[in-house]
């Protein structure tokens, strides 16, 4: 019962955070400088590994599409199925929990190292809405890296894909490009990467959330990296269900 | 209308408490402008406490907190914010924001609450730094410096905006004798010079004698003497007698 009771009282915490955040974010003044750096910090610096990954997923995709395919003489559909199923659903899931799982855990682990250093209440005396400046800034930068980090592990890996079909078939690059986006349109790429900016706030908002709180000193600190992976990507997952039916909902053909 | 001064801060019959650990009971003093304050105790007895309440980082459950005259424990924000300009506060721990150099730290008050320049906000830290002797240290990071070099640098980012009260949190902590001595000069030297307001919150018996105009001292969360050096030595608390023999440093 009391456990019950202190979730509850975390989930209205997290809520209530939330909630300050959009309302923050949408007040000057806007830390335009520091939301930049965040974007570097979070987006920029994600790339390599979201480029590395992309490969991977879409080389070790296309060679599981291709035993599938081959089996009913459909090998020319490889690209197309690799396309579809990158920019649908695995292009974004993965890229939400690389991020959840580099990103999610830095924040966590710098607002709680600054928190229990005392670094937030310093920022505080020096007249800055520490909340604006750490916080906001942060979900904001999330918010836009995310589906521009999405677009790069679904070009990441069609190209690996690529890669994996001209080993084996000898496919020209141009070929396989046009073949893998030719079938895709407006509905089947727009909704799941702008769902994607749903992501970077839940993982921003998480992670801040639980680094921004964190008490207890070092350990603390370690809570709050540890927890901000953890749960971030809990919620990324559950939420990644109800976004896709609501895509489906507002767009029909999309499933098609 | 009386013709005393608005003293710089004053505490009326404020509480406060975490959960059911009550840290301040009914608690009022006030500390006249220009003069430096030093409230003694033992650990946990509310001491910072009271400097974060005054810098409006914590709120009173009840009584006022009056800053030059103004009544903070309203304040929204943005007012609060208005009122942090005029305070400089310098952390236990100097609380220097360790990802950026220790020339930013200081220069970063200036970039946030003036629209001078770069560069002239640069020489204005450099020149800070200098006087405090850290003028080779602008690029260095606050994790390469020694304990009170950090200090030294965090008051150098608390006294950038030329702060009209200075907060200070166990300024001797955890430091050699002399490099406890420098500091002290250096508190010094803002109250006499600068003519800021100075509330100091130290263990430091034979540094808060030679910094105090006034001292107070708190016990379970309640202030049980308050007075001139030569006050509390004879205060009718014999454990305000006992700390005031105290020649123990840090």
């Amino acid at each position: 019962m009391e456990n019950a009771e202190r979730a509850i009282e975390w989930f209205g915490g997290l809520s209530l955070f939330a909630g300050q955040v959009i309302r923050n974010s949408f007040s000057p003044p806007f830390e335009f400088t520091e939301i930049l750096k965040q974007i570097f910090e979070i987006g920029w610096r994600s790339a390599p590994l979201i480029i590395l990954s992309g490969l991977a997923v879409g080389s070790v995709l296309s060679m599981h599409t291709r035993s599938t395919l081959e089996r009913f003489g459909a090998e020319s559909m490889i690209p197309t199925a690799l396309a579809f199923a990158l920019v649908k659903e695995t292009g974004p899931l993965v890229t939400g929990l690389l991020v959840s799982g580099r990103v999610g855990a830095g924040i966590g682990a710098e607002l709680g190292g600054m928190r229990v250093t005392e670094q937030i209440d310093a920022l505080e005396s020096l007249a800055v809405n520490s909340f604006k400046y750490l916080v906001v800034t942060r979900v904001v930068a999330c918010v836009v890296a995310m589906p521009l980090l999405t677009v790069l592990m679904n070009f990441a890996g069609v190209l690996g894909g690529f890669f994996a079909e001209t080993l084996v078939s000898g496919s020209s690059f141009t070929f396989y490009f046009n073949t893998a986006f030719s079938s895709l349109s407006f509905s089947d790429y727009i909704p799941p990467t702008i769902k994607t900016t749903v992501f970077g706030f839940i993982i921003g908002t998480t992670s801040a959330f639980l680094g921004y709180n964190a008490t207890g000193g070092a350990e603390g600190v370690g809570r709050a990296a540890t927890q901000s992976v953890v749960l971030s990507s809990i919620f990324l997952i559950v939420c990644n269900v109800l976004l896709v039916k609501f895509i489906f909902f507002l767009y029909p053909g999309s499933g098609s | 209308m009386s013709d005393e001064p608005t003293p710089a801060i004053r505490f009326d019959g404020v509480s406060k408490s975490f959960g059911s650990r009550v840290v301040l009971k009914d608690v009022s003093f006030s500390v006249a402008t220009g003069t430096a304050f030093v409230l003694l105790g033992r650990s946990g007895t509310g001491k910072s406490v009271t400097l974060k309440l005054i810098c409006g980082l914590l709120k009173a459950d009840s009584g006022s907190v009056f800053v030059n005259g103004e009544d903070i424990t309203n304040l929204d924000s943005d007012q609060l914010a208005t009122t942090r300009k005029r305070i400089g506060f310098l952390f236990q721990s100097a609380a220097l924001f360790d990802s950026i150099s220790v020339g930013e730290n200081v220069a970063f008050p200036l970039r946030r609450h003036t629209s001078k320049p770069d560069a002239e906000i640069r020489e204005e830290a450099k020149s800070i730094l200098e006087k405090l002797g850290l003028g080779k240290e602008y690029d260095s990071m606050p994790g390469d410096l020694s304990g009170g070099m950090r200090k030294r640098a965090g008051l150098a980012r608390a006294l950038a905006v030329e702060p009209s009260i200075l907060l200070v949190d166990e300024p001797s902590a955890g430091l050699d004798p002399i490099t406890s001595s420098e500091i002290d000069d250096l508190l010094i030297d803002v109250k006499t010079n600068r003519k800021a307001t100075l509330v100091i919150v130290t263990h430091n018996i034979p540094s808060a004698r030679r910094i105090a105009d006034r001292m107070a001292f708190l016990d379970n969360g309640q202030l049980v003497a308050e007075g001139t050096v030569e006050e509390l030595e004879k205060s009718e608390h014999q454990l305000v007698r006992d700390c005031m023999k105290s020649k123990q440093g840090g």
